[in-house]
Order: C-alpha cells, then structure tokens, then sequence
C-alpha cells in the first residue's frame, strides 16, 4: 500500500519499525473504516435519502436540507440550543476561574474544597437530573424553602416554561468542577516569580491579574471555553430526563439533539436525523475554527524551551 | 484602640503585611466554606430524603434531618425496578468495554509514542482532528450498522467499538509513553525481546498511573453513559443502571420521593467508590489534558 522512493536505502531496522508501527496500530485503522469513514460516507448520503427502515431509501437530493430552513420546531430547537450555548458557559467558565484562584490561593482545606466541587461533575446526569426534580420541587424543595424564608416568592422553577431553561442552567453549573481543576491546573503552573517579581515593582493584586494571571491563563481558558460550548451544543440528557424525551411543554426544552433524537429513534426519520446531524456538526465546525482564528489575537502562548524543542 | 495603633506602628512592616495575609485567608475560606455548603445542599437533600419516612417527607415545612430514620425506602425502590439486575447489567458492560478501550488504546499509543515512519505524522494528525468531530455525525449510521448485524437489544454495541481505540485515550497514553527513556526499551532489544515483549515488559509496568487514569475515565463515562443503551437496548431486564433510573420518572413512583432518592443513592455508589480511592488518577488526567470542561 505505502510504496517509497528510496527502499533500497532503508535498513532492515526501519523497515521492521514500519511493520511494527502498523501493527501496534491496526486496531485503529481497521475502527475508523468501519466506525469512522463509512458511517461518515453513509450518514451523508442518508441525508439525501428519505429513509424510515422498512423500506429501501429513496433519494430526494437536498430536499432534507431545504426542510430544515423551514421547520419552526427546529427553528425552537437550535434557539433553545444557542440560548443554553450563550448564558450557561460564560456563567459555568466564570464560576469555575473564580473558585480556582479562590482555592490556589487558600492554604487550608484545599483538598477537601475541591473534592467537594469535583464530585458532582462525575456523577451520573440522570441521578442529577433527578436529584434536582426534587431540590426544584414547588413545595418541598430547599430553594424555595429558602426563599420563603427570606420572605420572597417561590418560583415554580420545573414547571413554569419561563423558569425550565434557567433551572437546566443551574443544574449544568452544579457540575463546573472539572473545569475548575483545568484552571487550577493552569493557575499551577504560572511561576511564583512572577508576582514576586511584579510585586516589588509594586503592582496591586487587580493589576496581578490583568496582566499576569488573565494572560497566562488564556489558552488553558480558550480550551475550556471551547470544549464547554461544544459540549453545551450537544446538551441532551438533562433536556431528556426533564422532559421525559419530548422537549415540551411548549418545546421549552427542545435542543438540538433531543430533536435529532425524536426525529430518528422515536418517528424513524433517519434521512431528516441524518440532515439535523449534519446541520449540528457543521455549526460546531463554524464555530470552533471563529474562535481559534479570533483567539490567535487573544490568546498568549509563553514560548518555553520543551515547546521550542518539538 | 491607641494602644494597638501604636504597636502596630513599632512593628516593622512584614508582620502587618502578615497580619492582612491571614485576614485574606480567613476571608477565602469563610468565602470557599460558604460555597460549598451551597453546592452540598442536593446531596444532603437526596441523603435525608433516602432516609426519611414518606410521612416525614411530605411534612410542611420539611425538617432538616430524618426523624426517625428509616431504611425502608431502599427495598421499596429495588421492588419498584429490577436494581440488582441493572447494575449486573452496567458491571458487565463496564468491565469488558475497560478491557477493550485499555488493551487497543495503550497499542496504538505505544505505536504513535515509539515509532516515527512515514505516514506515523499524517496519522496522529488525523486521529486529532477525530477528536473534534460530533458524536451525533456517527450515531444513526452505526445504529443501522449494528441493527443490520443484528445487535440491537445485545450488550455487543456498548462493547465492540471499545476494542478498536478511543482517540483521547490513545492521545494520554501516547503523551505518558512518549516520556519513557529509549535506553530502556533498547536494552530489552538487545536482550532479545520482540515489540510485543518490549511493551509488555518494559512499557506497561512504566506506565501504570496512565493506565489507571485511563481505566477511571472509562468506568466512569460507561457508568454515567445514558445515549447509547437509551438507543440500543430497549429490554428491561437488559437496561444498565443509568437508563434504569430514568424509568423511575415514567412510573407512579414519582411521588414516592424517599424511593427515588434512595434509588439515586444506590446508583451513584460506584461513583462514589471511585471517587474516594482513585481522585488523584482522576484529577491528574484532568489536570494534564482536561476532559469533560
């Protein structure tokens, strides 16, 4: 398959390490044929087809496609998604930075702190999920137990439609702390000498931040925020879960993949799942090459030696 | 009053700087012990509710702790839902998914870490750009994949594909091996041990906390997974633990709050298991690459 222009000059050596890297990775190779490059093929020619199963699909060019501009539901979908997209990363990125440089700063307890954080972040989403029907709970849950306390009114935070995407918002923030340990991670590796060296030039702590924390920090911040957005892109659990798969009331918690899944496992449509599908990625793609390509304006990368080396 | 200005003026300038430091920690962690409280409260809500009576928890306004505790909700949710069966069902597809994943990822990062030939660049390339493309573009293809074959309601789709590398996981183990000194896998050369031998005897034991992250990552993501058997399995008594659960909202148990967290309780057991004996794997592999976010 691979043929090279200079064989005779290769060593028995090379050509043994040319077998065995194809070796060591033929697992690979023989899973991105099967799951990769013809699920890939056959995914976009499905979004061609009018296909429900039971029979043959038929080819409707990019009927599907034109489908998509008109269909109000998904129109609710993807402004639901994009909605979730805007409010719950920043707030989820900003909660997270600031606990971690509270807790890189703190000498006690700072283990225990970011256990405490962390572990909602592994757990399952549907125990979340269900867990928080129960803290959202009108009459019985702890926050409006709280806010009648404070003498303020209740919110029906599940089952008014005005509260639901707000409520799916706090919960997705209860589970910050794996970004929280990125940042720390990040906030770790920032030389000590530097504030030191800052600080005898006399620089506040504001200042500290702007000009030291802030842009040393922002491509460990660009990495959080970009897996944060496409993950939020492909919000679908919670959305299930709350809703018992259908979105409702009002599709008020209809998202993108809730609706792909609709389309495909529950109505059959998988030629239209297949054009949804295609639709998501593509927005996800637009999005990720924006921002790295505005972020090469923003973002510092100290050049270090190991970097300099490879 | 006078006398504290004054002493504070006598003291050379470090101990008041001093002074403010600890005033500032005092501040951030009251700050931090505050915040956690806040997030600890549907933990704790789920726990005293698991162990309250259905009398006591439908009292207004609800108390605070159990009184008196009870275990009874635990037997009420194992009546309500086959657990025991779930979580054989979740165990099963863990273990021989970890098996896989572990096994084909850490070969083809030992590949990608090791050898450098023509192709090797392109390839680990590739396998990046793998990494940002959607799961969604793969699900309904491989789902009528798997239905052609005959798989559906069979643990096979939760598996198989396990056993043909995860690219971040073939990522972290090729960034860990790619640290090991050459001299090492050398010297096992020359005393005449073939590839394979070199990574088993060499490689593997050399990168055991990589192993161990991965293995935690793994578990953990087959345990909280909730897509995949939602749309391959559809036999109850074949659901894992995580589908299982949500089975608890659809049925009349949704006013039996002390079953449904008793049941939420019991799921996140392994969780919590991991939780405490392997954080450190956990948060290391966070910490060098970042998951999740």
């Amino acid at each position: 398959m691979f043929r090279f222009k200079s064989v005779h000059q290769r060593t028995t050596n090379q050509k043994r390490d040319i077998r065995d890297f194809y070796g060591f990775i033929t697992p690979l190779l023989i899973g991105w044929v099967v799951f990769l490059i013809g699920p890939l093929i056959y995914s976009f020619y499905l979004s061609l087809t009018r296909y429900d199963v039971l029979n043959a699909p038929v080819f409707i060019g990019f009927a599907n496609y034109a489908r998509l501009a008109n269909d109000t539901r998904l129109i609710t979908a993807l402004q639901n998604t994009f909605f979730y997209v805007i409010v719950f990363v920043p707030l989820s990125t900003l909660l997270a930075l600031v606990l971690a440089m509270l807790l890189h700063q703190v000498r006690w307890g700072k283990g225990l702190f970011r256990s405490i954080f962390y572990l909602p972040a592994i757990m399952p989403l549907v125990s979340t999920t269900l867990l928080f029907t129960w803290v959202f709970n009108y009459k019985y849950g702890p926050i409006n137990l709280v806010l009648r306390f404070l003498h303020l009114t209740p919110i029906p935070w599940l089952s008014d439609v005005i509260f639901m995407k707000p409520s799916l918002i706090i919960m997705a923030m209860w589970g910050f702390g794996a970004s929280m340990l990125i940042f720390l991670a990040g906030l770790q590796a920032i030389p000590a000498e530097y504030y030191e060296a800052s600080a005898i030039d006399g620089a506040s702590s504001w200042k500290q931040f702007w000009k030291i924390t802030l842009p040393l920090l922002s491509p460990t911040t660009l990495f959080v925020v970009l897996t944060k957005v496409i993950a939020a892109f492909q919000v679908f659990t919670t959305a299930y879960m709350l809703t018992s798969g259908t979105g409702g009331p009002k599709d008020a918690l209809m998202f993108v993949v809730l609706y792909l899944y609709n389309h495909a496992f529950k109505l059959g449509n998988f030629g239209y799942g297949s054009a949804i599908a295609w639709m998501l990625a593509i927005i996800i793609a637009i999005f990720t090459i924006v921002s790295l390509r505005v972020s090469d304006r923003y973002v510092y990368y100290e050049l270090s030696s190991q970097d300099t080396k490879s | 009053m006078n006398m504290i200005n004054t002493s504070l003026s006598i003291k050379p300038n470090f101990s008041r700087s001093a002074q403010r430091k600890l005033l500032k920690q005092f501040v951030f962690i009251f700050i931090l012990i505050v915040i956690s409280l806040v997030f600890l409260v549907p933990l704790y809500w789920m726990v005293i509710t698991a162990l309250k009576t259905p009398g006591d928890i439908l009292r207004y306004p609800p108390s605070l702790w159990p009184n008196p505790v009870t275990f009874d909700n635990f037997p009420r949710a194992f009546d309500a839902l086959p657990f025991d069966r779930f979580y054989f069902n979740s165990f099963v597809i863990v273990i021989i998914s970890t098996i896989g994943t572990v096994l084909s990822s850490s070969l083809i990062g030992y590949g990608f870490a090791r050898y450098r030939v023509p192709g090797s660049n392109i390839l680990f390339g590739v396998l990046l750009a793998t990494l940002a493309l959607p799961d969604e573009i793969f699900t309904i293809p491989i789902f009528l994949l798997f239905k052609q074959l005959g798989w559906l309601n069979t643990i096979l789709p939760l598996v198989v594909p396990a056993y043909f590398g995860n690219a971040f996981y073939i990522f972290l183990f090729r960034q860990y091996m790619r640290g090991i000194p050459r001299e090492l896998t050398d010297a096992a050369v020359i005393d005449g041990a073939n590839s394979l031998g070199v990574f088993w005897y060499v490689i593997v034991p050399l990168s055991l906390p990589v192993f161990a992250t991965v293995t935690v990552f793994n578990v953990l993501a087959k345990w909280n997974d909730f897509f995949t058997p939602l749309i391959y399995l559809q036999k109850i008594d074949q659901m894992t633990v995580a589908v299982g659960l949500s089975y608890f909202k659809g049925q009349q148990m949704v006013t039996d709050w002390g079953a449904l967290m008793a049941a939420s309780l019991v799921s996140l057991i392994p969780v919590l298991i991991i939780f405490v004996i392997a954080q450190r794997y956990l948060v290391e592999g966070i910490a060098t690459t970042g998951l999740k976010g």
